[in-house]
């Protein structure tokens, strides 16, 4: 049987640490049994090809993929999104959508076939001998169920544990997994844990039945990127100690380069290049690998944003050169216009305040101070962005800026006057100077518009113009943004992330606005678009003056567009400063967390060590 | 989550207020007052003594005005008391509370049968991997809903009545006499219970939890019962809520079909006679039947979701 070969050694006393240690201990021997001879290959991936039926025709996902993980490694798959990478991880262990299917190849796993399998032998190898660490946390996880039950029943449906003993052992586990007062969280549900606290979850239904292998798609792209790193150093640290094998699904160069010790670039349903992590990583031969690498923004040191008076540091004057060539002439106009107009502020935070209030808790009213006595000010082209964490208050600071939201106290000055508590016409007013940018491209436009229709909406909301001339507008706009005219007359659906998000940006710029907020204008795109759309982003600052207010988590895409930085933590800015001083100088210890926790720390390190003599700089 | 409780049923008083309001005012502005319909009941010809109706409707109140008369009305409402039928001249409260345990026993055969039938047929549908079964199940629940109930009834009389003999073809006696009208009654009901459940069943199989259950393991009956259906009965629940108050309709239908006695037959007897105080008593009736059968789901509702006091009470904070 196929459960019994695996997991044989490995069922006494699931979740107690003496277990894990033995395991390590007996591994070697554990790994001459069953790999066969098989040159320390525990999964071994040939000829895999998938495709999905759909409306449209077959959709062939997966083209001969071949790929190993050998036993105690970690193999990253890198790609970007539809490159097929999610469905290689997925078609493993045979959990395709109902629509796809294995057209051919082979998955060897130990000394089975993973694609000859009958549902029920597979049953006995998904959970036991291969963990799943799912993408996003937030739905993984099922809703009406106990955190402890559900890790429990993995235990009991490998039969690693009775009734009795599944509860006290998922705690075990739990804890094992890096979740704080375990016991307690066992008895929670899902929505009353925190991202990472459910990731933790996750990957101890993962770890549950000691796998020997673990496949993490994506498993922290959904988190903050310091809860990302010490979930995903507590995730390496477990796999060490128990010596699992790890394929690990990321479209984040930096993650990989972090932990892998392969990495296997996808493209198109194809791999284009394998082999070590360092070797692919410094000397590519792929193009589509290099131009991977390129966009990394966690790898790169290229500079995306419109140039300014103050002296730029040039750390990298190779990177900047580039960006700078291509539009000297603008850049000088911009600058010319921001020295003109720096000392009087566009935007200004003056001590605001936003509370919300809490549910009621044994008869006491508590209220949550989501911003607080936040100062800060924007200046007319240029791009003050707000980082710091999810619930650090930067997305409602946006929208009090925007006068979305009300304040609880404080002052907002737009140009110079007060617009804190503005209605109707100078609310309005404001709105036609103030625009946003949403983060997710997929929901912000109404897939029922043309194009043209989304892009002249503001036109039409403000009776600017008549028909011809919002048409001719709309037109100059998608001239703008780099998309083709012909896209007018498409519909939402009919477009790529990339280009809606360019549509997005032609529509917040569709009324000349003098600010507009960028609320993670790039992190649901893939990374190399990511890049054309910052650089777009830029070009447009450049040559219209406009202000951003841009809201990101993401301080490698912060450093890209940024002229000043507030770093904001629980409601309160911890810290403000021109990009290039939080970056090389960071003054306070929050900063120099979000700095660290960078991924592709290591790989930069790497870089730094071959290239130049080390310095005191920050990143690790 | 006792604070749920007291929104909860205050809401269900607030509809029933609403529902006597409502009521009395649309009875108010109808042509023909119950005083006229009683004596056109007390005399075949039209031929009635006027003071003899001035006399009847000050003994009923009907020379006060509106307002008055709604207070009046509203106050011995609040403690039970609807008037006296003016075709029977018994009190309405008790017509209604003789003939609800007949409607009782319909209705609750009829649910019985609608959500064991229609969450069977729901579940079946989205566990079966063939193709042509699924199909052919899950196009049985819009044409349950869309064929008429009398005609069901009738069908179902001739069929199992008349020519089988199995079950009376009306009457209220007994179990056997309560199989084809509960039967036929839960025919539409089931079909819509099934339609929502079949529905939320396939998109909670789409969910990724569904995924997480698959990669640790678990078979397809564990993924089904133990993780789709709990996620997925919420909709069907709030259906079941609503389909109370159509079932106590679909009992006018179905109690005159079979001949049964109960508040269905009372209600279409009650509106031919334009018996006014027994139309409204029913309309009250009907609206508690329906509110005190969604605060149930409403308490329900916590107890197969964790997180719905939450989301309530969120809800408040994003003010």
């Amino acid at each position: 049987m196929v459960t019994a070969a695996m997991t044989g050694p490995l069922t006494n006393e699931p979740g107690t640490d003496e277990a894990v240690t033995n395991r390590a201990a007996v591994k070697p021997a554990t790994a001459g049994d069953l790999s066969g001879g098989g040159s320390g290959s525990l999964l071994k991936v040939r000829g895999l090809s998938v495709s999905y039926r759909t409306r449209g025709g077959i959709v062939r996902a997966v083209r001969g993929v071949d790929l190993d993980v050998r036993r105690g490694e970690v193999t990253a798959v890198v790609g970007e999104s539809g490159s097929g990478k999610s469905t290689t991880a997925h078609a493993v262990i045979r959990l395709l959508a109902a629509n796809g299917g294995i057209d051919a190849g082979t998955v060897r796993f130990g000394r089975h076939d993973l694609t000859s399998l009958t549902e029920r032998e597979l049953r006995t190898v998904r959970g036991a001998g291969i963990g799943l660490v799912p993408q996003d946390p937030s739905v993984s996880l099922n809703p009406v169920k106990r955190i402890g039950e559900q890790v429990a029943e993995v235990l009991r449906i490998h039969r690693l544990a009775t009734r009795r003993s599944a509860p006290l052992d998922a705690i075990a586990v739990l804890d094992q997994a890096g979740l704080p007062d375990a016991a307690t969280r066992a008895r929670q549900y899902p929505h009353e844990l925190s991202g990472g606290m459910r990731q933790r979850a996750l990957i101890a239904i993962a770890i549950a039945a000691k796998p020997e292998l673990i496949i993490a798609d994506e498993p922290t792209s959904a988190l903050d990127v310091t809860v990302q790193r010490v979930i995903l150093d507590h995730l390496q640290h477990l796999v060490e100690e128990a010596g699992t094998s790890v394929l690990l699904v990321t479209h984040d160069l930096g993650v990989a380069a972090d932990r892998a010790d392969r990495i296997v670039v996808m493209s198109q349903g194809r791999v284009v290049e394998t082999g070590p992590t360092r070797d692919i990583l410094e000397n590519p031969q792929h193009e589509y690998t290099r131009r991977l690498l390129a966009g990394a923004p966690s790898l790169t040191t290229a500079r995306f944003r419109a140039r300014v008076a103050s002296p730029p540091v040039a750390e990298t004057p190779a990177a900047d050169a580039r960006a700078a060539g291509t539009r000297a002439v603008d850049e000088q106009a911009a600058d010319a216009r921001v020295v003109g107009e720096a000392a009087a502020p566009l935007v200004e935070l003056r001590g605001v305040v936003k509370e919300f209030r809490l549910p009621r808790t044994a008869g006491a009213a508590r209220t949550l101070r989501a911003v607080d006595d936040v100062s800060l000010t924007v200046h007319r082209g240029r791009t003050l962005a707000l980082v710091g964490e999810s619930g650090s208050g930067k997305s409602t600071t946006a929208r009090l800026a925007l006068r979305l939201t009300d304040p609880t106290a404080g002052h907002i000055l737009f140009d110079g006057a007060d617009v804190t508590t503005a209605r109707g016409t100078q609310a309005r007013q404001l709105r036609r100077r103030a625009q946003l940018i949403y983060q997710n491209p997929y929901a912000s436009l109404d897939p029922r518009f043309s194009i043209g229709e989304v892009i002249s909406e503001p036109l039409r909301a403000f009776k600017v113009g008549d028909r011809a001339s919002r048409l001719v507008r709309a037109r100059d706009l998608l001239g703008r943004v780099a998309l083709p005219a012909s896209v007018l007359d498409r519909r939402p659906a009919e477009l790529s992330g990339g280009q809606r998000q360019r549509v997005a940006i032609a529509r917040a710029l569709a009324l000349s606005p003098d600010l507009v907020v960028c609320d993670e204008p790039v992190s649901a795109l893939d990374v190399s678009v990511q890049g054309q759309v910052l650089e777009l982003l830029a070009e447009l600052q450049a040559d219209t003056g406009v202000a951003y207010l841009f809201i990101s988590h993401d301080l490698a895409v912060v450093r890209q567009i940024a002229h000043r930085v507030a770093v904001m933590k629980a409601g309160r800015i911890v810290e403000t400063g021109t990009a290039e001083d939080l970056f090389t100088r960071p003054g306070h210890d929050y900063t120099r967390e979000l700095l660290a926790a960078i991924p592709g720390g290591r790989h930069r390190d790497v870089r730094k060590d071959l290239t130049s003599p080390p310095t005191n700089q920050p990143g690790n | 989550m006792r604070g749920y409780v007291i929104k909860r049923l205050a809401q269900a008083l607030g509809v029933l207020w609403a529902a006597y309001t409502v009521s009395f005012l649309v009875l108010d502005y109808l042509p023909g007052d119950p005083v006229s319909a009683m004596a056109g009941a007390g005399a075949d010809s039209g031929q009635v003594d006027p003071a003899q109706i001035a006399e009847l409707r000050h003994q009923y109140g009907f020379d006060k005005p509106v307002l008055v008369q709604y207070a009046e009305h509203l106050g011995k409402a609040v403690r039970g008391d609807f008037g006296d039928s003016v075709s029977t001249g018994r009190p309405v409260t008790s017509t209604l509370t003789e003939a609800l345990p007949q409607t009782l026993q319909l209705t609750g055969a009829a649910l019985l049968l609608a959500v064991v039938l229609g969450g069977g047929l729901a579940v079946s549908a989205t566990y079966t991997t063939r193709r042509w079964l699924r199909q052919l199940l899950l196009s049985l629940p819009p044409l349950g809903v869309s064929v008429p109930t009398f005609w069901v009834g009738l069908v179902l009389v001739e069929l199992f009545s008349f020519r089988a003999r199995w079950f009376p073809a009306f009457g209220n006696d007994g179990l056997r006499g309560l199989v084809l009208p509960a039967v036929t009654l839960a025919i539409p009901t089931g079909a819509l219970v099934a339609q929502v459940l079949a529905k939320s069943l396939l998109t909670a199989l789409d969910q990724a939890y569904v995924e997480t259950a698959r990669a640790k393991g678990a078979d397809r009956v564990r993924i089904h019962l133990r993780h789709a259906l709990r996620n997925a009965a919420l909709p069907a629940l709030t259906i079941v809520g609503l389909l109370a108050g159509q079932l106590i309709a679909g009992s006018v239908v179905v109690e005159t079909v079979f001949s049964r006695d109960g508040l269905g037959r009372v209600t279409a007897a009650a509106v031919t006679a334009q018996d006014i105080p027994l139309v409204q008593g029913v309309v009250v009736f009907g609206a508690l039947i329906f509110v005190v059968a969604n605060l149930l789901v409403d308490l329900v509702y916590p107890l197969l979701d964790p997180r719905i006091v939450v989301a309530s009470a969120r809800k408040a904070r994003a003010v």
